[in-house]
C-alpha cells in the first residue's frame, strides 16, 4: 500500500496504564467502529474502558454488549462484513467459544482485530495467564501476535489494523498479552498525541469484501470439493504471505513513533552457546537469566518470539543457526506430543534436536532464578534434548 | 383462502422469470414489485416452500435489505460456489450466530451512517431468515441476545419442523409424535415426545415490538407482516411454518395445501403481537379435525386413534389458550364431520 | 474380476440404497464390494451420482470411477445432461436406462453402437409394485440380469437388509425389471481407445463453470447475482404442467405459489372477436427450471393447470 506520509517521529506522551487499558487507548485510537465483547477474566477492564470511551462520547463507535463470545466475534464478523472496522477481545475459554467463529473469519477474508489476554484453559478452571489459549488457534489462519510489556500491546494493536485491513492481507489479527502479567500490570508507555496520527499510519482501508447493496454479492458461498481448496489455499497464501506487509508496517511505524518489534528480538545471541527461547511477558525474565549465566561464564542468550503467525522461520534461522543449545520455554502444553507447542516448531525450524521446558502453566509463578537454572541444566547437558521438562512443578 | 389478485396497469412483453406481475390483494393494499429479488436456479427440493417464502420477504423488502443467512437447507441450497440466487447482499458465517451476526451488520450501518460511509437517510433492512435448527435451538441464545439489545432487525424464521437439512432429525419444532430420524416411529416410543417450541410467543416475552407467525399459504396475511416488520424501528420476529416434502412426507403438489390444513386444523395460527396487543390475524370460522392435516404426511403415517385424539386435544387446548389471549373466538370450535 | 459401474439418478430415487443393495447382495455372493456414493449439499430432485465396483478379491480404498464398465441411469432425462457418463463407458460396456420410452429410442439417445443397452420402465414398475416412483429396485434387477450377478436371492436379502419394509414389492419389482428389460448388445466393437472420462467435479450441482486457479477466485469465495441462472434445474423434473389457455382466469395463484420462480408471464396471440389476432397476457412455464413439483396445477381454481409425465 502506498500512503502520502510525512515521516518523522510524532508528537507523543508519556503515561502509565495497565496491559488493558494501553490496549483498550489503542483501539480508540485507530477508531474502531464496532466493538462486540463479552467479559472474562483477565480481559474485562480492556472492554470496560471501550464502553466508557463510546459512552463518554470519546470514541464514536457501536458497542455491543453481547450475550457470550461465540457472538462476540460473530457479530464483529458481521460488522466487518459490512465494511467496519471492527474490535474484540477474550481470554482462555471465551477463546474457546469463539472457536468456531475464528476459521470463518480467515475464509470470509474480513480483517477482525482481537485482544487476547491470555489465560489457562479449564480444568480446573484457572483465571491466569498462560499461552493454552492462543496455542489452541494457530491452525486456523490468524495473523498472531505476542506481545511482551505494556507499550508493546498497545502499539501492535494499532499495527493490527494496518496489517489486517492492508489490501494485500485482509486477514484477522490477534494481540495475545499475557493475562495478569501485562493485563493487569501498570507500566509507563508512550502514546501519540494525536489520535489524526495514528489514523495517518493506519487509515481505514476498507478494501476487503463487503456487503453493499449498491453491489449485492454472497459472501459465505458453500465451498464443493472442487472449490474449498482454492478458496482456502487464497487465504493460507495471504497469511503466508502477509508477514512482508507485517514487517512494513512495522519499520513504518518505528520511523512514525520512534519504536518497532521486527518478529521477534534476540538478546546477546552473537556468541551464544546456549540460548533461551521464549515469548510474552518473561523475555525480561530470561535476558537477566543471560546475564546472569554469563556472569558465571556460561556464554548464554535469549530470543522473544513476537510473530507466532505467520511462523517466522527465516528470522529463527538468521538467530538461532548459529547457537549449539536452544531451550524453549513454552507457556502452554501440548498434550500427548513430543514437545512443547513452539518447540516443537522451532525443531522443525532448526532441523535439529532441541530442548523443552514447561513453565508458568496456569500461572505458576518463575522468576529469572528458574530460567537461569534451566539454562545451565541444558548448558551442562543434565536434560535430554526432545524430551521436556518443566519449571516450578512438584512431584517427581 | 380468498387472494384475488388484479393487475393494475399493462405490462410489457417479455418472458423472463416471474416478469411484470403488479399484484394489489382485496384487503391489503400490496404493490408486489415485479422484480424478483431471489432468482431461479436453486438446489431446493421440489416443492420446498423456503423458495416462496424467500421469494415474497424480498419483494416486500425490496433491494435495500442485508440478508443473513444460518446455516440450513437454505443456504445450503442457494448458495454454493460459484453460484447464488440472491440478488441483495447475502452473508453465512455459521449455523448458531444468525442473531449476532445480525446485530454486527446492524450496528455497523448505524455509525457507518454517522461517520458518513452510508448515507444517513437510506434505509437499510437487516434480516436473519434462519431455520428452525438455527432459531429455536442452537441459534437460541444469539437471537435472545438480539432481540434483548433491541437491534433492528427483521428476523424470519422458516420453519420446516426439523434438521431436514442433514437428512430430517428432529429439532425443537418438531411436533409431538411426528416421525424423524432421531424420534423415529418405533415399537415401544411412537415419534417424537416433545411439544414444539413457541418461538414467536418465546421472541415477545423479550418485549419487542413486534412478533408473529405467518403462513405462505395465506400470503397476504404474511406479506403484511413482512411490511410492518420491515417499518418497525426495533427488533421483529416471524415465525413462518415451511412444508417440507421429504421431512413431512407429503406429495409434492400439496405442499401449499398442507400449509392450509394445518391453519384450517387450528394446527398452526396466525398471530401476531404489536406493542404487546396479541391478534389473531387468520380467522378460522370451524376448525377441521385434525387429522385433515395428518393424514397428507408420511411422519404421522403411524398414529392410531389415541395418539390422533391426544394430538386433537393437544390443539384444542392451545387454540383455547391463544382465543382467550386474542379476547374472542377468532380460532373456532372443532366440526368433527368436516371434510378435509 | 473387476466391475466397476457408475449410477446416476436424482435425490429421492434411492440411488444410494441402490447401490448398496448390489453391493450388499454381491458381498452375500461372496464377491468383496465397494459402494461409495457421492455424499453432498443435493436435494430432492437434484442429479446425484453413486460408484459402485465388484471385485472377487478385497480392495478398501474407494477411487473414481473415470472409465466404467457400467453405467446405470435411473431416469432416461439425465443422459443429456450427464452424457459424459455415456461417453466414458468402455466399448463393449453396458449402458443401462430407465425409461418409459422404446427401447430403440432409448439407444438412438445413447446414439453409442459399440455398447450394450437395456431398458426398463423403472419408475413404471416402481409405481405398480411399490406405488412410489422410485426406480431403485427394478434397476438392481436389471443389473443383475445384464451382468449375471448378484443372484436374485441375495437382492431379497439386500432389499431387506437396508430398506427393511415393502420387501416383497420392491422384490417383484426388482424380479419384474429382471424379467422384461430389453437388451440390445452391442453392434460393432468400437475402438479399445475411448478418450472421455468422468471428472471428478460436480458441475451439475451449480452449472456449467470453468474450473480456474485460486488466484482467479473472488477473496473469500464472493458470488455475484445472477450465477444462479446457469443452474437449469429444469433437468429434475419428472412431470411437467401444462396449460389450458381458455380455462385460465389470470388468477396468478401459481405464479404466486411457485417455489422456482418457473411461472411466466408472456405475451401470446389469441383469436379476438371477428377472428383478429390479438395480444394477450397469458401464463406460461419456465422449463428451465421448473422442477415439476405440481404446486402449480393443484393451486389453480380453475383446473387449467395438468401435470404430464414427461418422457
Amino acid at each position: 500500500m502506498t500512503l502520502q506520509l510525512e515521516l518523522g517521529k510524532v508528537r507523543q506522551k508519556r503515561i502509565a496504564l495497565t496491559g488493558n487499558h494501553a490496549v483498550a487507548l489503542a483501539a480508540k485510537m485507530a477508531r474502531v467502529e464496532v466493538i462486540a465483547a463479552y467479559p472474562i477474566t483477565p480481559q474485562t477492564p480492556a472492554v470496560e474502558r471501550l464502553a466508557e470511551f463510546v459512552n463518554n462520547g470519546e470514541l464514536d463507535a457501536e458497542y455491543i454488549p453481547v450475550e457470550g463470545e461465540h457472538s462476540a466475534l460473530s457479530a464483529v464478523v458481521g460488522a466487518s462484513a459490512m465494511g467496519a472496522r471492527v474490535f474484540t477481545a477474550t481470554s482462555s475459554q471465551g477463546l474457546g467459544f469463539m472457536y468456531e467463529i475464528l476459521p470463518i473469519a480467515v475464509g470470509l477474508r474480513l480483517p477482525v482485530v482481537m485482544g487476547i489476554a491470555t489465560r489457562a484453559y479449564s480444568a480446573p478452571i484457572n483465571v491466569w495467564g498462560d499461552y493454552s489459549d492462543v496455542m489452541s488457534m494457530r491452525e486456523l489462519g490468524w495473523i498472531i501476535y505476542m506481545v511482551s510489556n505494556v507499550q508493546e500491546a498497545f502499539d501492535t494493536t494499532i499495527q493490527a489494523f494496518r496489517v489486517g485491513e492492508d489490501p494485500s492481507v485482509h486477514l484477522p489479527v490477534a494481540v495475545a498479552y499475557d493475562g495478569f502479567w501485562i493485563s493487569h500490570v501498570l507500566q509507563p508507555l508512550e502514546v501519540p498525541e494525536d489520535e489524526e496520527d495514528v489514523m495517518r499510519y493506519a487509515p481505514i482501508t476498507r478494501s476487503w469484501r463487503k456487503l453493499d447493496v449498491d453491489n449485492p454479492a454472497s459472501l459465505g458461498a458453500v465451498g464443493t470439493p472442487e472449490w474449498y481448496f482454492e478458496i482456502r489455499y487464497a487465504a493460507y497464501k495471504a497469511l503466508e504471505d502477509s508477514i512482508k506487509v507485517v514487517l512494513e508496517a512495522d519499520a513504518l511505524y518505528g520511523k512514525m513513533f520512534g519504536r518497532s518489534y521486527g518478529l521477534g528480538s534476540g538478546y546477546k545471541l552473537e556468541d551464544a552457546d546456549v540460548a533461551i527461547v521464549t515469548y510474552g511477558s518473561i523475555y525480561g525474565l530470561a535476558r537477566k537469566a543471560v546475564d546472569a549465566l554469563r556472569a558465571e561464564g556460561i556464554r548464554a542468550g535469549a530470543l522473544k518470539i513476537r510473530l507466532l503467525r505467520p511462523w517466522p522461520a527465516d528470522f529463527l534461522r538468521r538467530r538461532l543457526d548459529g547457537v549449539d543449545k536452544v531451550v524453549v520455554v513454552d507457556r502452554a502444553f501440548n498434550h500427548g506430543g513430543l514437545v512443547g507447542p513452539v518447540a516443537t516448531e522451532l525443531a522443525a525450524t532448526l532441523a535439529r534436536p532441541i530442548y523443552s521446558a514447561y513453565a508458568t502453566i496456569g500461572m505458576r509463578a518463575t522468576d529469572s532464578a528458574a530460567l537461569k537454572k534451566a539454562a545451565e541444566r541444558v548448558a551442562k547437558g543434565e536434560v535430554e534434548p526432545m524430551r521436556p521438562f518443566n519449571i516450578g512443578l512438584r512431584g517427581p | 383462502m380468498k387472494v384475488k389478485v388484479e393487475v393494475r396497469g399493462l405490462q410489457l412483453p417479455g418472458a423472463r422469470p416471474g416478469a411484470a406481475v403488479e399484484a394489489a390483494y382485496e384487503y391489503a393494499d400490496f404493490d408486489l414489485p415485479e422484480q424478483e429479488l431471489f432468482l431461479p436456479g436453486h438446489g431446493l427440493c421440489a416443492s420446498c416452500t423456503i423458495g416462496v417464502i424467500a421469494r415474497h420477504m424480498l419483494k416486500v423488502l425490496g433491494p435495500d435489505t442485508i440478508v443473513v443467512n444460518p446455516t440450513g437447507c437454505a443456504e445450503v441450497s442457494t448458495v454454493t460456489y460459484p453460484r447464488t440466487n440472491w440478488a441483495v447482499p447475502w452473508i453465512h458465517v455459521a449455523f448458531g450466530n444468525g442473531g449476532s451476526v445480525a446485530s454486527g451488520i446492524e450496528a455497523a450501518i448505524k455509525v457507518l451512517k454517522r461517520r458518513g460511509v452510508i448515507d444517513p437517510n437510506r434505509k437499510i433492512n437487516v434480516v436473519v431468515f434462519a431455520g428452525d435448527g438455527g432459531t429455536a435451538d442452537i441459534g437460541f441464545q444469539a437471537l435472545s441476545g438480539m432481540l434483548e439489545r433491541r437491534h433492528r432487525v427483521i428476523y424470519v424464521m422458516y420453519d420446516n419442523e426439523g434438521y431436514m437439512n442433514t437428512g430430517i432429525q428432529r429439532s425443537g419444532t418438531t411436533p409431538l409424535f411426528a416421525s424423524a430420524t432421531t424420534s423415529p416411529a418405533g415399537k415401544k416410543i411412537p415419534g417424537n415426545l416433545t411439544h414444539k417450541k413457541p418461538m414467536a410467543l418465546i421472541a415477545a416475552a423479550h418485549g419487542i415490538p413486534y412478533s408473529a407467525t405467518a403462513n405462505p399459504a395465506y400470503l397476504p396475511d404474511m406479506l403484511e407482516k413482512f411490511r410492518k416488520a420491515a417499518e418497525i424501528d426495533g427488533p421483529s420476529f416471524i415465525h413462518v411454518l415451511q412444508s417440507c416434502q421429504p421431512g413431512w412426507r407429503f406429495e409434492p403438489k400439496y405442499a401449499i395445501k398442507v400449509l392450509e390444513l394445518a391453519t384450517e386444523t387450528g394446527y398452526w395460527v396466525n398471530y401476531e403481537i404489536e406493542d404487546g396487543k396479541f391478534r389473531i390475524t387468520v380467522t378460522v370460522p370451524r376448525r377441521k379435525p385434525v387429522e385433515c392435516f395428518l393424514k397428507l404426511q408420511g411422519r404421522f403415517k403411524h398414529l392410531g386413534k389415541e395418539e390422533i385424539a391426544f394430538l386433537q386435544k393437544v390443539i384444542d387446548e392451545d387454540v383455547k389458550r391463544l382465543n382467550e389471549m386474542a379476547g374472542g373466538e377468532f380460532i373456532g370450535p372443532l366440526d368433527p364431520e368436516a371434510k378435509c | 474380476m473387476r466391475i466397476e459401474s457408475v449410477w446416476i439418478g436424482r435425490g429421492g430415487q434411492g440411488i444410494v440404497t441402490a447401490v448398496y443393495i448390489v453391493a450388499h447382495a454381491s458381498i452375500a455372493d461372496g464377491f468383496y464390494a465397494i459402494a461409495n456414493p457421492e455424499f453432498g449439499a443435493e436435494r430432492r430432485g437434484a442429479p446425484v451420482k453413486a460408484f459402485l465396483t465388484i471385485t472377487d478379491y478385497f480392495e478398501d480404498s474407494p477411487e473414481p470411477i473415470k472409465n466404467p464398465d457400467v453405467a446405470v441411469f435411473l431416469d432416461d432425462k439425465l443422459i443429456d445432461t450427464m452424457r459424459v457418463v455415456v461417453e466414458a463407458v468402455k466399448p463393449g460396456g453396458y449402458v443401462i436406462v430407465s425409461s418409459g420410452k422404446g427401447p430403440e429410442e432409448v439407444a438412438g439417445i445413447i446414439g453409442r453402437k459399440d455398447v450394450n443397452i437395456a431398458v426398463v420402465d423403472g419408475i413404471g414398475l416402481a409405481l405398480k409394485h411399490v406405488g412410489l416412483a422410485v426406480p431403485n429396485g427394478p434397476m438392481v434387477g436389471v443389473f443383475a440380469k445384464v451382468m449375471g450377478l448378484p443372484r436374485l436371492e441375495s437382492i431379497k436379502e439386500a432389499i431387506a437388509s437396508q430398506l427393511g419394509k415393502a420387501v416383497e414389492q420392491n422384490f417383484a419389482a426388482a424380479v419384474e425389471a429382471y424379467k422384461t428389460a430389453v437388451v440390445i448388445p452391442a453392434a460393432e466393437a468400437g475402438s479399445a481407445k475411448i478418450s472421455v472420462e468422468i471428472p471428478t467435479t460436480s458441475a451439475f450441482l451449480t452449472g456449467d463453470y470453468e474450473l480456474v486457479g485460486w488466484d482467479q477466485i473472488p477473496e473469500g469465495g464472493l458470488v455475484y447475482p445472477g450465477s444462479s441462472l446457469r443452474y437449469k434445474t429444469g433437468s429434475w423434473r419428472v412431470e411437467k404442467p401444462i396449460i389450458d389457455h381458455s380455462k385460465c382466469i389470470m388468477c396468478r395463484r401459481c405464479w404466486l405459489f411457485c417455489p422456482d420462480d418457473a411461472v411466466l408471464e408472456v405475451w401470446r396471440e389469441a383469436k379476438g372477436p371477428g377472428g383478429r389476432v390479438v395480444r394477450v397476457k397469458a401464463i406460461d412455464f419456465s422449463y428451465d427450471y421448473c422442477k415439476g413439483c405440481g404446486i402449480c396445477a393443484q393451486v389453480c381454481p380453475t383446473g387449467a393447470i395438468q401435470m404430464v409425465r414427461e418422457l
